[in-house]
């Protein structure tokens, strides 16, 4: 059988991301590590903050103004970082889309290769009955001036392909810069989240000190500065549970596009190994020198295509050529290459199909949590624009000097 | 001997005048646009005041000329009449209309780009009434203004961000400057919990000016971004960062 050439090309797999889970406020804290310098310098400002607090009169404006700092703390962080989320809900969903583009191509060139198969064509019974039985040349010939007439549709095809592989890649790019910027929130929620634990517990600490020296301190201690504080840890939380959802998400996505290039990549190859073996086949079987000077031009470029199937077609084709030279069921060798597109082209809607549908999942999870942290920042908001003393604290604000 | 003392008495005073002048902010201080878009403003009002008086002077040269031919010459008297005539348009023309400073519920109309330039034309009314620190503050704002105004030439007005810019220089910025204004001078100095008015207007208007920064950041933002996308994907395109990967 013929074991060598096209048929030894590896299966592509091509694995669907799976969705992006659910990620609970609880474990979202500790995902952006801090490290200890910067740790030890935000405990020193909840120390700095909660003594300054314990300093003033519990009935006081001071006080009271302290208060509305612990109320307004993170807020800035807290409406950046969800500025982000609408953007991360977006693209899942025009990736989606994205797929169908490309899809569209993928089936063009699907029903163009398909006009093209040996075996459809009813060219081929079997090569050497088929030499018994048609009367040389002219049929075979037919078949393969179908070659010439297609090349022009299957040029544009993978000019579509290759232009739809760019706007993939482009896509990621811009994942990866929102990425970093993601990243970069989820670290200022992470000191945020860093500062209001440590003050939750300095405070604690506190009101129990003061329990026996001050007792209605103690209290409005508990009773206002305790209770805002964990209010906020809780907006805190949520708020880096939803953005570390949509840095996944927006890696499933990038991770799909990646796929998405590799299929297309891999689409392209196979076609041109097809095409290029029509020519070594064509010479061997009618001894008809069959140019197609736009696919040859085509094949410089797919071979220079930085995935690794450039180098298998590269490394393939001299085998194509002594084969199919040398066999004497030549048309076997095509349909051999015809079956790798056929692969291809299957692998990629199985994958397409079972990303969607992680894709699907994880629309649904972050558009349902995005929902439920629209409360908190509502509320981040709230604060954020009471009038008076709505501007944090120095030492609750990571502007100064971190 | 004496006359010297005099004269240093002079000088130093003199000099402590000078001081006290450069102090309030000089020349510069009356007149003076605070950004390029309210100058440009002025600039046009200039002109259109030019040409109105250049035509008026026209009309009244073209109406002598006509007159002295039908009635055979003016004579000294109609000269005379004619070139008082002439002066009187020219002042008049330009004079008037004087350049209206637009009031405060007029800042915010129409185009964002428009209400820049006049919230400079407003800013620089309010300037003589302001205590130096805040009007050299304001003079920061001004030329902040004015970048932010470029920034807005190529930007969509649905924008959220045009919708703040709009909301703090329409009217915060001269919210703060009118309720300064509005408090009787000799009442500007005293301590109200714990802070003037003057220090009051000072803090607001340095957290304007944060503001001002922070929204020409957020508008330039998507530049800088696209930038970077550009980069990285040059860099999948024809670098191998997509190798590793695959």
């Amino acid at each position: 059988m013929a074991s060598t050439g096209a048929d030894s090309a590896p299966t592509i797999t091509l694995t669907p991301p799976d969705p992006v889970p659910v990620v609970a406020p609880a474990q979202a804290a500790g995902l952006v590590p801090i490290d200890d310098g910067k740790k030890t310098e935000l405990d020193k400002r909840a120390d700095a903050f909660v003594a300054d607090l314990i300093a003033q009169d519990s009935a006081s404006p001071e006080f009271g103004q302290r208060i509305d700092q612990l109320t307004a703390m993170g807020a800035k962080e807290i409406s950046a970082a969800a500025g982000m989320s609408n953007r991360f809900l977006d693209r899942p969903i025009r990736a989606m889309d994205k797929d169908s583009g490309v899809g569209s191509d993928l089936a063009a060139l699907r029903r163009t290769v398909e006009e093209l198969d040996p075996g459809k064509k009813g060219v081929t019974t079997g090569g050497r009955k088929f030499l018994g039985i048609i009367p040389f040349g002219n049929s075979v010939k037919r078949y393969f001036d179908g070659y010439v007439s297609a090349q022009g549709h299957i040029k544009s095809i993978l000019d579509r392909l290759a232009s739809g592989k760019d706007e993939l890649l482009k896509d990621n790019a811009a994942i990866d810069v929102e990425r970093a910027k993601l990243w970069e929130a989820m670290g200022k929620l992470e000191q945020m989240i860093h500062i209001a634990r440590t003050l939750d517990q300095k405070l604690e600490d506190a009101a129990l000190d003061l329990d026996h020296t001050d007792p209605a301190k103690a209290k409005a201690v508990r009773e206002s500065a305790l209770f805002y504080t964990r209010q906020r840890t809780q907006d805190l939380l949520t708020q880096m549970a939803v953005t570390v959802q949509g840095y996944l998400a927006l890696d499933l996505v990038k991770k799909n596009n990646v796929e998405l290039v590799k299929g297309v990549d891999r689409a392209s190859t196979t076609t041109v190994a097809a095409l290029r073996t029509a020519v070594t086949v064509a010479q061997a079987m009618t001894n008809q020198r069959l140019v197609l000077g736009q696919i040859t031009a085509l094949n410089t470029t797919t071979a220079n295509i930085i995935d690794s199937t450039g180098k298998m077609l590269k490394d393939n084709t001299a085998k194509i050529h002594e084969m199919a030279a040398a066999s004497r069921i030549p048309l076997e060798t095509l349909q051999r290459a015809f079956q790798n597109i056929y692969e291809t082209m299957d692998s990629i809607d199985t994958f397409k199909l079972k990303a969607l549908d992680s894709m699907k999942q994880t629309v649904t999870t972050l558009s349902s949590e995005v929902e439920k942290s629209q409360g908190y920042i509502a509320r981040a908001q709230a604060t954020s624009s009471t009038p008076g003393n709505a501007a944090p604290h120095p030492a609750l604000s990571l502007d100064g000097g971190i | 001997m004496g006359s010297e003392t005099a004269d240093h008495a002079q000088i130093l005073q003199a000099a402590r005048n000078a001081l006290a002048f450069q102090q309030q902010g000089g020349r510069r201080a009356s007149g003076r646009s605070i950004g390029r878009r309210s100058a440009e403003l002025k600039r046009q009002h200039a002109l259109r005041k030019l040409m109105r008086a250049s035509l008026a002077v026209g009309v009244i040269l073209l109406a002598a000329i006509v007159a002295g031919f039908v009635i055979g010459g003016i004579g000294i008297g109609g000269f005379l009449l004619t070139l008082l005539a002439m002066i009187g348009a020219a002042v008049f023309f330009a004079t008037y209309p004087r350049l209206k400073i637009p009031a405060l519920g007029a800042l915010n109309r129409g185009d964002v780009r428009a209400t820049v330039g006049r919230t400079q034309l407003w800013l620089e009314s309010q300037r003589a009434d302001l205590p130096v620190p805040a009007a050299r503050q304001l003079d920061a704002i001004g030329t902040r203004l004015d970048a932010l105004g470029t920034q807005l030439a190529g930007i969509d007005p649905s924008e959220p961000a045009v919708g703040d810019v709009r909301r703090l220089i329409g009217e915060h910025l001269p919210d703060m400057v009118a309720s300064y204004t509005r408090i009787p001078a000799h009442l500007r100095n005293e301590t109200r919990s714990g802070k003037t008015s003057d220090a009051q207007l000072s803090e607001g208007l340095g957290k304007i000016t944060d503001e001002i920064d922070a929204l020409s950041r957020r508008l330039a933002e998507g530049d800088i971004d696209a930038l970077a996308t550009e980069a990285r994907y040059l860099d999948y395109r024809y670098g191998n960062a997509i190798e590793d990967k695959s």
